[in-house]
C-alpha cells in the first residue's frame, strides 16, 4: 500500500484546500447575508497590515466594484413581487451591513488622510443612494400598515440628516486627496434622487449645510455640485412659500 | 462527453488495467514474475488502484444517480405530488451555484418510446438525480422555481407531440431523433434563459414573468398534452 498512501495524501489534501474563495465575488447579486460575510471577512479575518479590497488592486478590485453596485439592493427593494414587510426587513439588514464595512474603510494614515480614500467615497455614495431607497420602503411599510404619519415624518427627516452628515464630511474633502472630485457625484445624483423621493420634507437645515460648507470647500466639483443643489432647494422654498 | 460516456470509459480503463490481476486471483493463480518482490509490488499497487478505483466509481455513480436512495421518473401528469422531498440526487463537491451553496436542481427529460400504433412522449422529473441543499426544507418558492424548469420540458414535449402529429404513419427512429435534438437543444437554450433571467428565481418579478408566459405557452399547446400521438 506504500505507493497508494500518497495519492491518497494528495487526494485529500486535494479536497482540504480547494475550499471556497473569502468574498462571493461569483454572485451577481449579494444580499445582506454576502454583505455580512464581507464585513466578517474584513473585521475578523484580515491579518494586521492587509489591505482591503480596494479598486487599485487587480486581485481584489472585483469585490469593491460588487461591494459598491447598487442592483445589489434594487433586485429585491425595487421588486413589488415581493412583500413590503419582508423588503422593509432586508433594507434594514443591508443597512446595518453596509454601514459597517463603510466605518471598516474609514481608517486614516499619519497624516490624516483616508487610507481607502478612492473606495471610502465610492461607498459613502453608494451609501447614500441605498439610504433613499432604505427609508422610502420603510415609510411605504409603516403607511401600509397605518396612518402613522408623524414616524414617516421623523424617519423623511432622519433620511435628510444623514444626508447632511454627507455634506458635513466634504470639511475633510483634503482627506480624501484626488478622490474628493468623486465627492461631488453624490450630491448630484443621489440628492437629487433624496428631494425626488421625499419632495414634501423639511430641507431647510439641508440648506444652511450647504451653503456653510459651499464657503469652505475648495474642489471645483463640489463647488459646483452644491451650487446647484443650494439652487435647488432655494427654488422649492420660494415655491413653498409663494405656491401660485 | 455525457457524463455516461465518461463513466464508461473509466470502467473499460478499470478493467483493461486490473482486470486480468482479478480475474487471476479469484482463478486462484498467482501472477508470474520474475523477482517475487516485484510480484508482491505489482499486487499491492493492483490492490490499491482496485480499492480506489471501485471507489470513485461508486461516488461517480451516485453523484450521478443516487441509486442508494433511487425513485423512478415521474411523469409531468403527476407534478402536483412533487415536493422537495422527492428531489434525492447528490450535490457534487464543492459544486456551487455562483459561489453559493444553498441551492436546488433539477433533472428532467423528454423520452419516447415507439410501438406499433403510435409514439409516446414524456416529460419526466428523475428524483435521483434532482438535488436540494436540505432536504427536509420547506421552501415553496425554491419548488416553484424548480418545477417551471419541468413546465419548461413539458412544452418541449407537446412541441414533440405536436411535430409528430403532423406525420401521417408511425415515423422512422431516424425521424423521431432528428425532431428530438432540435426540440431538446431549444429547450436547453430555454431553460438556461430561464435561470439567467430569473437568476435561479431570485428575481422574483422575473420569475412571475417567466410563470405567466410559460403557463401561457403550455395552454396554447394543450391539444398536445396527451402523451401518446396514435397512428390510425
Amino acid at each position: 500500500m506504500n505507493k497508494v498512501q500518497p495519492l491518497i495524501i494528495f487526494l485529500v489534501c486535494l479536497m482540504l484546500f480547494a475550499c471556497e474563495s473569502r468574498f462571493p465575488t461569483e454572485k451577481r447579486f449579494w444580499g445582506p447575508e454576502d454583505y455580512e460575510k464581507v464585513w466578517y471577512e474584513l473585521n475578523y479575518k484580515t491579518p494586521k497590515g492587509e489591505e482591503y479590497p480596494r479598486f487599485s488592486n487587480p486581485e481584489t478590485a472585483d469585490v469593491v466594484r460588487k461591494l459598491v453596485d447598487q442592483q445589489n439592493y434594487e433586485v429585491i427593494l425595487e421588486d413589488t413581487e415581493l412583500g413590503l414587510n419582508y423588503r422593509s426587513e432586508l433594507a434594514q439588514e443591508f443597512f446595518e451591513h453596509i454601514k459597517y464595512i463603510m466605518d471598516l474603510y474609514t481608517g486614516m494614515d499619519v497624516q490624516d488622510k483616508f487610507i481607502y480614500a478612492e473606495e471610502l467615497a465610492e461607498i459613502r455614495k453608494f451609501f447614500l443612494g441605498f439610504q433613499v431607497v432604505y427609508f422610502r420602503v420603510g415609510n411605504e411599510n409603516i403607511a401600509s400598515q397605518s396612518d402613522d404619519q408623524s414616524t414617516i415624518r421623523k424617519n423623511e427627516q432622519t433620511v435628510i440628516g444623514n444626508f447632511n452628515r454627507y455634506l458635513e464630511d466634504l470639511r475633510r474633502e483634503k482627506s480624501y486627496g484626488p478622490y474628493a472630485a468623486n465627492l461631488a457625484e453624490g450630491i448630484t445624483k443621489h440628492f437629487t434622487k433624496l428631494i425626488e423621493t421625499f419632495p414634501n420634507a423639511n430641507y431647510t437645515g439641508m440648506l444652511g449645510t450647504a451653503r456653510a460648507i459651499l464657503g469652505k470647500v475648495q474642489t471645483p466639483e463640489i463647488k459646483n455640485a452644491l451650487s446647484e443643489l443650494i439652487a435647488k432647494l432655494e427654488s422649492m422654498q420660494s415655491k413653498k412659500a409663494d405656491p401660485v | 462527453m455525457s457524463p455516461n460516456s465518461l463513466y464508461i470509459i473509466v470502467l473499460s480503463v478499470f478493467i483493461v488495467v486490473i482486470g486480468y490481476d482479478v480475474y487471476n486471483w479469484l482463478r486462484d493463480r498467482t501472477i508470474v514474475a520474475q523477482e517475487i518482490k516485484l510480484q508482491r509490488l505489482k499486487s499491492k499497487i493492483n490492490t490499491g488502484v482496485l480499492v480506489v478505483g471501485s471507489t470513485m466509481l461508486l461516488v461517480s455513480v451516485l453523484l450521478h444517480v443516487n441509486i442508494l436512495r433511487y425513485s423512478s421518473p415521474i411523469p409531468f401528469t403527476e407534478i402536483d405530488r412533487i415536493t422537495l422531498k422527492d428531489f434525492k440526487g447528490y450535490r457534487r463537491p464543492y459544486q456551487t451555484l455562483d459561489g453559493q451553496r444553498d441551492f436546488a436542481f433539477i433533472t428532467t427529460t423528454i423520452n419516447w418510446d415507439k410501438t406499433d400504433k403510435g409514439v409516446e412522449v414524456q416529460a419526466a422529473f428523475h428524483p435521483a438525480r434532482s438535488y436540494v441543499y436540505n432536504d427536509k426544507i420547506v421552501d415553496r418558492f425554491l419548488l416553484k422555481h424548480e418545477l417551471y424548469h419541468f413546465r419548461i420540458t413539458e412544452i418541449f414535449a407537446r412541441k414533440c407531440r405536436q411535430q409528430l402529429s403532423q406525420i401521417n404513419e408511425v415515423p422512422s427512429d431516424d425521424a423521431i431523433g432528428e425532431i428530438f435534438s432540435d426540440i431538446v437543444e431549444s429547450e436547453i437554450e430555454m431553460q438556461q434563459r430561464y435561470d439567467e433571467e430569473s437568476y435561479h428565481g431570485y428575481l422574483m418579478k422575473e420569475q412571475k414573468r417567466w410563470e405567466e408566459s410559460v403557463d401561457s405557452l403550455l395552454n396554447s399547446l394543450i391539444e398536445y398534452r396527451i402523451p401518446t400521438v396514435r397512428y390510425e
